[in-house]
């Protein structure tokens, strides 16, 4: 086999069809620690990060084929996998569960992929800026939506403002983050 | 759902804070316009950006995935289905009935598509089909019945909430599949679409074994659930596995 590690990631996809578990290992490696980090993230539990974790590449091993390379990277197709299962198991427990399942999740083993992970603490510093410089307002909503999990109707109650209003804000957010991250020089091609 | 009103909904649909059928009707939408899609391709990418730790994944959780890549689930008994007594019309708890029957069995259904496409398919049905676009002509069909009045957008989702296929029908009984995430299957077997009508599964039609394109037509019964079941090729008369994935019309 060749060196797995120089392939890209749609190369990796293309050796994962043909039952290759290496270069599933390799997409892990790659993409784990984010996969999971996000999912920790939203579900404040490491017992059902880690189940979110199992399905979404149990799911790139079944059908490789649902990821297109065409229409983005490997990375975002896993990290929206990832956070709609997060979504879902969130809206589905009550909160006193989730709080109960809640745990610290501190202290990982290190990652096995030294520099994605250089890079991903460059990513994560460089959104941590560009939200920083959002309003305070189109903040608030996105990251109620994405982090928390909520639905904008959702946020619009929680924020008490009409429902218009936090649908324009995700979107003015939005867009506003995607020029602030590429004037950072983070770009989705490089996730 | 029109494009400007989809249009106006792609960032928090990024951001997954759509729930119900106005999520429905957006992915469906998506899934047939090709700027809509860039878009939200686009915003996803932005929202993975917004996900990105450091953190690395615990230990052991590979080898916990790997352990997994092989596995094949016991063979699968279908449960029994509770279906409404023939010649008598359903009554509303002869339909929750059924509506629990198809919930149940889908259960063990998630676990009969993972086990088909790990232990049937051949290593050429999963490269072969790296594409997933709709054929151009039913992608017309579907854009234009996503704009007729009075549409539903139908989502089956398997147990576990997955959604699984969407379709999208016309009052006038003609229904399409807008987009889905079915493992194709091996040779020799075809998903098959039924619909719950008094009660009852009648066969809709046969899917294929990895179904891009499906159009059918219902004469004079509106089905009250629609379920995909895995059958051998040709299909068969009665559902004869478990419901892979239901969703109530």
């Amino acid at each position: 086999m060749e060196d797995l590690a120089e392939a890209s990631d749609a190369q990796l996809v293309t050796h994962v069809a043909r039952y290759s578990q290496a270069a599933l290992a390799e997409v892990y490696r790659r993409h784990g620690g984010a996969v999971f980090g996000l999912a920790s993230r939203v579900l404040n539990s490491r017992a059902e990060a880690e189940d979110v974790t199992q399905e979404v590449f149990l799911r790139l091993w079944n059908a490789p084929e649902r990821f297109d390379p065409t229409r983005g990277s490997l990375r975002a197709y896993l990290m929206t996998m990832a956070h709609g299962r997060a979504v879902d198991a969130v809206r589905s427990l009550s909160a006193a569960r989730r709080r109960e399942a809640a745990d610290a999740t501190r202290s990982f083993a290190p990652a096995p992929d030294v520099a994605q992970r250089a890079w991903d603490a460059v990513v994560s510093e460089q959104v941590a800026a560009a939200l920083a410089a959002l309003p305070e307002a189109e903040r608030r909503a996105i990251e109620l939506a994405y982090f928390e999990g909520h639905t904008y109707v959702e946020v619009a109650r929680i924020l008490d403002e009409p429902e218009g209003t936090i649908k324009s804000r995700i979107r003015s957010g939005m867009r506003r983050m995607r020029g602030e991250l590429e004037r950072r020089g983070v770009q989705g091609a490089e996730l | 759902m029109n494009h400007a009103d989809a249009h106006d909904l792609l960032a928090p649909l990024s951001l997954d804070a759509l729930d119900g059928e106005v999520r429905g009707e957006l992915e469906a939408h998506v899934a047939v316009c090709a700027q809509c899609q860039r878009e939200l391709d686009d915003l996803r990418e932005v929202a993975t950006a917004l996900g990105t730790t450091s953190l690395a994944a615990p230990e052991g959780l590979w080898e916990r995935i790997a352990a997994r890549l092989d596995e094949r689930p016991a063979p699968i008994e279908p449960p029994p289905l509770v279906f409404a007594r023939e010649g008598h019309p359903p009554s509303a708890r002869a339909l929750v009935r059924v509506r629990r029957a198809l919930a149940a069995v889908s259960l063990v259904a998630a676990a009969a598509v993972v086990a088909l496409a790990v232990g049937l398919a051949h290593e050429s049905a999963r490269v072969g089909s790296l594409t997933s676009a709709l054929a151009s002509a039913q992608r017309g069909a579907v854009a234009t019945a996503l704009a007729t009045p009075g549409h539903r957008v139908v989502t089956l989702t398997s147990s576990s909430g997955e959604g699984l296929a969407t379709f999208v029908m016309l009052p006038d009984g003609r229904g399409y599949l807008v987009r889905d995430a079915l493992a194709p299957l091996a040779a020799g077997r075809t998903y098959q679409l039924w619909g719950i009508v008094a009660g009852r599964p009648v066969s809709i039609g046969v899917m294929g074994r990895a179904p891009r394109s499906v159009t059918f037509t219902l004469a004079d019964a509106t089905p009250s659930a629609l379920g995909i079941t895995v059958e051998p090729r040709g299909g068969s008369l009665t559902p004869a596995t478990t419901m892979v994935a239901s969703g109530a019309v």
